[in-house]
């Protein structure tokens, strides 16, 4: 299972270019300076946006081709998605939340126990803390049994130690739930403690020359891939992809360093 | 008292008004959710029984629902009567001139929801037309009951239009408004205000309601 992604869409300062990819049971983060485009990216992937030019694949089946005129609606695509901002339903319950789009009453029960909300299962969304409702999100978001989980910093308001506790509720999920999973935060220190693959984003393209000296130097030894190869050298920088995804570009993943 | 016109006004309501909302909620949704070109043409269009003399309205409905008029001739073939100086052609008369008054705040309640809500839905495999049952509705809930209740209002209290389209004839159309109206003209001015102080009362009662569920709202 594997999600591929190669994203060309102009915004009003500049022009996001990136392709990544993401297999069942890695996480994939995406950081960046805020405006960076990591949102975009993200809402492109989930369907809620279209690309200028773009190739979404996943698992083979294709989500997104602007050259082939192909977009799935994000109805369709089996995702999970925890928005940076809560976004529960206020009119239901918290259990009614969860199991808003859950296709088994069992899997309900299993998420409600999972992040620890039984005691918060018949409360309204306004009721509870930050912490509290992104747990209930990321319930909510893998209720419905997603073939990939995207999270849009979802910790980022949260306090240092309920961060601490949801980072390690998910670190224990990703493996269980054996999905690929594309997380974005703006928090390095973050990134580089939960990540399989970081990809450092600048103005919308792949970029490693804002990220600080300690960070990078931490880099080469981590075990970090961009498409899911093994990261390259600092001094040896992903080149800029073009603009236009040309058919080699789109096989980007195979041929750059999709072969591990 | 002769209470016949004041039974029609609430007959007319009850029934105009539950049509209306059936039809002004999707439309207000689609007004709000969807850009399209000529959006700002018809909800200008819709908008314009706001500003509109009653009478001019009414005027262009009789010959649009009279006997030559298309729709006055498939109703005629359909149900063997004219739609003018009917009960159905004032309720149909009663729906237009109040659609505004439904559609205003129906469509701030549904520019008030967060778009973060159906983009939430969306994600998780909600079709849109799923997503207006179980999220903007639900969320929409002060805005249907404002909308509604001043509609039925509105309703209640329809005059020019009413008797242009539907004249005076008593039990069918004579409404309680024409009534007061035919009251004060004949100089029974007693009969004329115990019927407005009734019309008086149940339109504070409504205007009480919508405050109600505004503070409510707002709370």
């Amino acid at each position: 299972m594997k999600l591929e992604i190669h994203i060309n869409k102009k915004l009003p300062d500049f022009t996001i270019d990136v392709s990544v990819c993401c297999e069942a049971g890695k996480m994939q983060i995406i950081t960046g300076p805020s405006g960076s485009g990591k949102t975009t990216i993200m809402r492109i992937l989930a369907g809620l946006e279209k690309s200028d030019h773009g190739l979404i694949h996943f698992n083979g089946r294709v989500w997104e081709d602007t050259a082939n005129n192909i977009f799935v609606p994000p109805q369709q695509r089996e995702i999970g998605y925890v928005f940076q901002e809560y976004s529960l339903f206020p009119h239901l319950t918290v259990k009614e939340n969860i199991a808003f789009a859950a296709k088994k009453p069992e899997i309900v029960e299993h998420y409600i126990h999972y992040f620890g909300v039984e005691h918060l299962a018949g409360r309204v969304p306004r009721q509870l803390s930050g912490g509290e409702r992104q747990r209930v999100a990321l319930a909510q978001a893998l209720a419905r049994e997603p073939q990939a989980l995207l999270l849009d910093e979802p910790f980022s308001a949260l306090d240092y130690i309920t961060r601490m506790k949801l980072r390690k509720s998910l670190q224990g999920l990703k493996a269980s739930v054996n999905i690929p999973i594309i997380h974005i935060t703006h928090d390095i220190h973050e990134g580089l403690q939960m990540a399989d693959s970081f990809l450092p984003l600048e103005k919308g393209r792949i970029s490693y020359d804002w990220l600080p000296d300690n960070i990078r130097a931490e880099l080469p030894g981590y075990p970090s891939q961009i498409c899911s190869g093994r990261l390259s050298p600092v001094t040896e920088m992903p080149k800029p992809a073009k603009r236009l995804i040309s058919p080699l570009s789109r096989l980007f993943c195979s041929f750059r360093t999709c072969s591990t | 008292m002769d209470l016949q016109p004041l039974y029609l006004s609430a007959k007319l309501a009850f029934i105009a008004t539950p049509i209306l909302m059936l039809v002004v909620t999707p439309l207000a949704y689609f007004l709000v959710y969807f850009r399209f070109r000529g959006r700002v043409l018809l909800d200008s269009l819709l908008s314009l029984p706001l500003v509109l003399p009653p009478t001019v309205l009414g005027f262009y409905l009789l010959f649009a629902m009279g006997p030559k008029s298309p729709l006055g001739q498939a109703w005629q073939a359909l149900f063997n009567g004219p739609l003018v100086f009917s009960f159905a052609g004032i309720v149909c008369a009663a729906m237009l001139h109040s659609l505004p008054y439904a559609a205003q705040p129906l469509k701030a309640a549904f520019a008030k929801i967060d778009a973060r809500l159906l983009e939430s839905s969306y994600v998780l495999g909600v079709s849109p037309v799923a997503t207006f049952f179980k999220v903007v509705l639900p969320n929409s809930i002060g805005g249907l009951a404002a909308a509604a209740i001043l509609a039925f209002a509105h309703t209640m209290g329809e005059f020019g239009v009413i008797l242009m389209v539907g004249g005076s004839i008593p039990g069918e159309t004579k409404v309680a408004s024409i009534a007061v109206f035919e009251l004060v003209e004949s100089l029974r001015y007693q009969e004329a205000w115990k019927l407005s102080l009734a019309l008086l009362a149940i339109s504070y009662c409504v205007l009480l309601g919508v405050n109600f569920i505004n503070n409510r709202e707002r709370s």
